[in-house]
């Protein structure tokens, strides 16, 4: 069959399209594809690595820090830090010349991928303003891990200045990782 | 079978253009023979000034008589629309520089601007005995002019070209090709050197010189129609005007009887001329002279002789030219290509050696990161306590001296967050504490939740006054160093 000039041309301008679509579609774009992901893989590693190196020039300071932490009380067990919250707490008390009415612990329980545990203390005291003053300020010098998170007062009576307040006090422990693990599995139903 | 009208139309036609009419030149065809069309004579009111007019008037014609717009694939320029210039040219061997050689010559030849001109050329062939052994060869390969030959150099003014090309698309013609006719004839016939050539287009002869197969001279003459007896008057004043005497034949295209009054006018030898494929073009009467010139015309297209366009590349070193950028197109490519691979072979032993990094610090890491959690978790307890003494101190200090407001309750969250309880002697003192709170600059978010006149009267604040009595408050702040950090 013999063709015109102009079938010839069109012909060959069909081939050359239809052979830059496939070279596109088989060949440039998997070949762009797969270059621009190691270009983003590459960029993403960088980043990390960066940020790793960073973390490794502070770690002087990080271990100092955890070191400061252990020195000054954080318990590893919840008991532990139970006993030496209502130690402390009764011995401020006892120093800051509040009268304690009643001293109630809680534990909260571990939560999903917790590292710490927070374990409460719920404490009426009475006394005068001097006093609760007093016991504040040791709460907040405390040199283990001890935090204020409520104070409620109410007056006894108007004409007198001795005052009922309630403290709601927390410290922290460590959870150890078994424990982590186990709370882990409770929540998603895994065998433990 | 054709199932696209027009689209396999092969061109079998030519036109040649006169001021006052169109005549339509048809090649013969192997299953017919070219089929005579009358002239076309402009319509009155249509000229060249008015090309499209004229086109759609030719376009009827063409359609009156059968034939397709699209079998008419040339235009042969007459001598009226030429200028013929013959020169010598620089030796060369190198055809590439024909163009640029014809260019500056013709700048010097012609009067007008050259970019008011389209020109054509013929470069004559050299005698192996004239010209340098080396440069014959070259010569015989059409790849160059070896020995300075000669060239003649055909001049079309632009405009009239616009012209023709404007009545062309008017009437739906794509001729792709506008040659000479004299020369596109000599170019299509072999003759002998040193010969005359006259063609005959109705009325309108054309006398040509040909020398070593180009064109040297050219001229044209009416023939009277009907008046044979002033055909050879005509043809003798013609032959004065001949640059050389030493012309001993002629080959014409034209009706036998004009063929033989010009013989004797111009007292030359008549001979048949012969076609470049060995066939004898002899016309027994005028329709069978233009087919024979239509034939010569479709012939000179491959030639490349043609105002429209550079001449193609056709030599081997112009082949030659194209294999070699087409080798530094595939090359750039192709290192366009090795840039990319350079770069992705670089980009994964990046990310390989990032990883490589990241494996060799991932134990220190690893636990560096945990320490660093753990200490973030504890913060809260050690290192950004809630500062509830200074809220404390800066509260108390914001309440009036005189005992006006007596707390009920109070009440501190660790977000700094203070609630307050109370009574107060009358509203504006309560509105004076709030007043303090909010000028001191320790506190935001201050809020009345209500104040409520006390029923009853005397209540737990002594004494009275104060204008409106005793009330009950409640109201709400923030302590701003008290937020957690």
């Amino acid at each position: 069959m013999s063709m015109s000039k102009r079938e010839r041309l069109i012909l060959l301008a069909v081939l050359v399209i239809a052979g830059l679509f496939l070279a596109d579609r088989w060949l440039l774009s998997p070949l762009w594809e797969s270059y621009q992901g190691d270009v983003n893989r590459a960029g993403r590693l960088q980043g990390e690595v960066f940020q790793t190196q960073t973390l490794l020039r502070h770690r002087r300071e990080i271990e100092t820090t955890w070191r400061q932490r252990q020195e000054a009380g954080v318990a590893s067990e919840v008991s532990l830090a139970e006993s030496q919250l209502l130690n402390r707490l009764e011995q401020w008390a006892g120093e800051a010349r509040l009268s304690v009415s009643s001293m109630k612990p809680e534990r909260e329980p571990v939560k999903k991928g917790a590292i710490v545990q927070r374990v409460r203390c719920r404490m009426i005291v009475g006394g005068n303003m001097e006093s609760v003053a007093r016991f504040c300020h040791r709460l907040e010098t405390a040199d283990f891990p001890v935090r204020l998170e409520l104070m409620q007062f109410s007056s006894v009576d108007s004409r007198k200045d001795g005052l009922t307040v309630q403290f709601v006090v927390s410290t922290v422990c460590l959870v150890p990782p078994a424990t982590t693990v186990a709370a882990r599995s409770n929540k998603q139903g895994l065998p433990g | 079978m054709n199932w696209m009208p027009g689209f396999n139309t092969r061109p079998t036609a030519a036109i040649i253009p006169s001021p006052r009419w169109l005549t339509v030149l048809c090649r013969a065809t192997p299953r017919q023979s070219a089929p005579a069309l009358p002239r076309f004579d402009f319509p009155a009111g249509v000229s060249w000034q008015t090309p499209v007019e004229l086109g759609r008037a030719f376009a009827a014609f063409l359609g009156e008589h059968g034939v397709e717009a699209r079998a008419i694939g040339a235009v042969a320029l007459p001598a009226d629309w030429l200028a013929l210039r013959a020169t010598m040219l620089p030796p060369t061997d190198d055809s590439r520089l024909l163009p640029g050689l014809i260019e500056f010559a013709a700048d010097d030849l012609f009067a007008e601007r050259l970019d008011e001109l389209a020109l054509t050329f013929q470069v004559a062939e050299v005698s192996k005995a004239e010209a340098p052994a080396a440069g014959a060869s070259a010569q015989e390969s059409g790849t160059g002019v070896p020995g300075g030959a000669g060239a003649s150099i055909f001049a079309c003014h632009r405009s009239r070209l616009d012209e023709l090309q404007a009545m062309l698309t008017a009437a739906g013609i794509n001729a792709r090709f506008i040659v000479p006719l004299a020369a596109a004839v000599a170019q299509g016939l072999k003759l002998p050197s040193e010969s005359l050539l006259l063609l005959q287009c109705g009325d309108i002869a054309e006398l040509a010189v040909i020398e070593a197969g180009r064109v040297t001279w050219l001229s044209s003459l009416d023939l009277p129609a009907g008046q044979p007896e002033k055909w050879a008057t005509a043809l003798a004043r013609l032959a004065m005007s001949l640059p050389t005497n030493g012309h001993r034949r002629l080959l014409a295209l034209t009706d036998p009887a004009v063929a033989r009054v010009a013989a004797q006018a111009l007292h030359v030898e008549l001979v048949a001329p012969v076609a470049q494929d060995g066939q004898a073009a002899s016309a027994r009467d005028s329709d069978e002279a233009l087919a024979t010139i239509a034939a010569q015309v479709f012939r000179a297209r491959a030639a490349g002789l043609n105002f429209l366009t550079r001449r193609g590349p056709r030599s081997t070193r112009d082949w030659r030219l194209i294999v070699k950028r087409s080798a530094l197109a595939a090359l750039l490519v192709l290192a366009l290509l090795g840039w990319f691979a350079y770069d992705w072979v670089n980009v994964r032993h990046q990310a390989a050696a990032s990883q490589a990094q990241l494996d060799e610090m991932a134990h220190d890491a690893a636990m560096l990161t945990q320490i660093k959690a753990f200490t973030d978790a504890t913060d809260p307890w050690s290192a950004a306590r809630p500062d509830h003494l200074q809220a404390l101190m800066a509260l108390t200090s914001q309440f009036p001296e005189d005992g006006v407001i007596w707390l009920s309750s109070c009440e501190m969250e660790e977000g700094g967050r203070i609630t307050l309880l109370g009574k107060a002697r009358s509203r504006t003192a309560v509105l004076t504490l709030l007043a303090n709170l909010e000028s001191s600059g320790q506190f935001d978010h201050i809020a009345p939740s209500y104040v409520r006149q006390q029923s009853g009267g005397g209540g737990g604040a002594s004494g009275g006054g104060g204008g409106d009595g005793q009330v009950t408050f409640a109201a709400t702040c923030r302590h701003r160093q008290g937020v957690t950090p």
